[in-house]
């Protein structure tokens, strides 16, 4: 704290400086009773403050530890229980065509019982209509019969005889087509059933939706609680290895930053 | 410093603070009589001073030396005192008298110590007079010897501006000296009388 040469030089005036000079050296000798005075005017203020110190070490770091664990404590659970909830619902849009397949496949089981019932009044319908259509098919070919012998009978008419075969024609390719669709649909009722051709057969039958809807209503009431919980922890562990290299990442600061602060600790014990 | 001695005193050591503050006792009673002139001043600048440094030594991190931070606790505490002295419009014009000077009454001893005590009368008092920026940058480095660089970091200004304080400072000084020259106080010339006797 000593002034240079060049700064000496700065003094210009030699009377002022010498009386400065001095000033600086005429300093009368400290008091005897002034260390006395400042020392116990120390030790008083010692005594007051030395319990509101002592309160504040003591308060500080009690409230400073229990908020932290609590809040550690609390953004583990959101870490843990969101990230798997999270992890969950974005699993769940990843794989549409696994959704969709589970989607189909229960319509799939639901139209297969459905065929079922369907089947059983088809074979019903089906063989009172084969019934009613071989009967319509004689009556047509019954029909088709009487302008032939008409034919016979009056030949002269050739207008006539032509509009009895234009007639007839139509009515037998009628009758044997309605004849094979008969047999078709007989066959086809007694074979086993198969889901396409039931799904093909369900507008014709109406309460069919009703039936369907059952099957799902069972099926969600069916797990218990006990699943559900272990269905989320096994989603919680899938979340977490999924994380894990973003944990990994997260880890080197927070470890960083731990050491650090340890080490502050240790310094200033 | 004992770095020891230092943490001990910062956890509320009084003996601790005894051990560290007392080599620079004498540095606050200097700095505290150049502020304020003044015995009973400087004693109540000092005990307040050594107050303050105990109340704020956990904020002292060692960024700087402990003697420089003591100075400029010491320096706000003297300038705090005289403006309150100003406020109550009782400032000391009486420094010599401390001293055991009175103008009135020459005491016993030879001329050129009456003489030396007039003119450090007569130049304290000017001193008082000067701003208080001036006269901050005066003490520092006229009187506590303190190198420009030092002072223009404990004032946290640049090295030219103590400069020019200094060189302001110095010539109202000599403004105020001249003009009581030709005044010529009472004091004086009984002085000057008592010089041309002899």
């Amino acid at each position: 704290m000593k002034q240079t040469d060049t700064e000496k030089m700065l003094q210009n005036d030699p009377e002022l400086d010498a009386l400065l000079d001095q000033m600086a050296e005429d300093v009368p000798p400290m008091p005897a009773d002034f260390h006395d005075n400042w020392m116990s005017a120390i030790r008083d203020e010692a005594k007051q403050n030395v319990p509101v110190v002592e309160e504040k070490e003591e308060k500080k770091p009690v409230s400073l530890v229990r908020w932290t664990r609590i809040l550690s404590v609390a953004a583990m659970f959101v870490f843990l229980i969101g990230g798997t909830l999270l992890y969950r619902n974005t699993k769940g849009s990843m794989t549409p065509v696994l959704g969709a397949e589970k989607k189909e496949a229960a319509v799939m089981m639901d139209m297969a019982v459905t065929a079922g019932e369907v089947s059983e009044t088809a074979e019903e319908e089906t063989e009172s209509e084969a019934y009613d259509m071989s009967q319509e098919a004689g009556d047509m070919t019954l029909s088709a019969s009487l302008p032939v012998a008409a034919a016979s009978d009056a030949a002269a008419a050739d207008s006539k005889a032509y509009e009895a075969v234009a007639n007839e024609a139509p009515a037998m390719a009628m009758g044997a087509a309605v004849e094979e669709e008969a047999e078709y649909e007989a066959a086809e009722a007694e074979a086993e059933p198969m889901p396409i051709p039931a799904a093909t057969a369900m507008p014709t039958v109406q309460p069919t939706e009703e039936p369907a809807d059952e099957p799902e209503t069972t099926e969600t009431e069916q797990p218990g609680l006990l699943e559900q919980a272990g269905e989320f922890f096994t989603d919680m562990g899938d979340f977490l290895l999924a994380a894990l290299p973003y944990l990994a990442v997260l880890a080197v600061p927070a470890v960083t930053a731990l050491l650090l602060g340890r080490r502050k600790m240790h310094k200033n014990h | 410093m004992d770095e020891l001695l230092l943490r001990k005193a910062q956890r509320g050591d009084p003996e601790a603070f005894e051990q560290l503050i007392t080599p620079l006792e004498q540095l606050i009673w200097r700095i505290c009589w150049h502020y304020t002139g003044n015995r009973e001043s400087a004693e109540d600048c000092g005990q307040e001073t050594m107050i303050r440094i105990w109340r704020s030594l956990d904020s002292y991190r060692g960024d700087c030396a402990l003697e420089s931070w003591v100075y400029r606790i010491a320096a706000n505490c003297c300038m705090d005192y005289l403006r309150k002295k100003k406020r109550d419009k009782s400032v000391s014009m009486e420094p010599m008298r401390e001293q055991g000077f009175d103008p009135a009454d020459p005491s016993p001893g030879t001329e050129e110590q009456v003489v030396a005590a007039d003119e450090q009368k007569r130049l304290r008092e000017a001193i008082t007079q000067l701003p208080e920026d001036q006269r901050e940058a005066l003490i520092m480095t006229q009187l506590e010897k303190v190198s420009y660089e030092e002072a223009a970091k404990l004032l946290g200004v640049s090295e030219g501006t103590i400069k020019s304080r200094v060189n302001r400072a110095k010539a109202r000084l000599k403004e105020i000296l001249s003009g009581e020259r030709e005044l010529s106080p009472p004091g004086n010339v009984k002085i000057d009388e008592r010089r041309s006797r002899s």
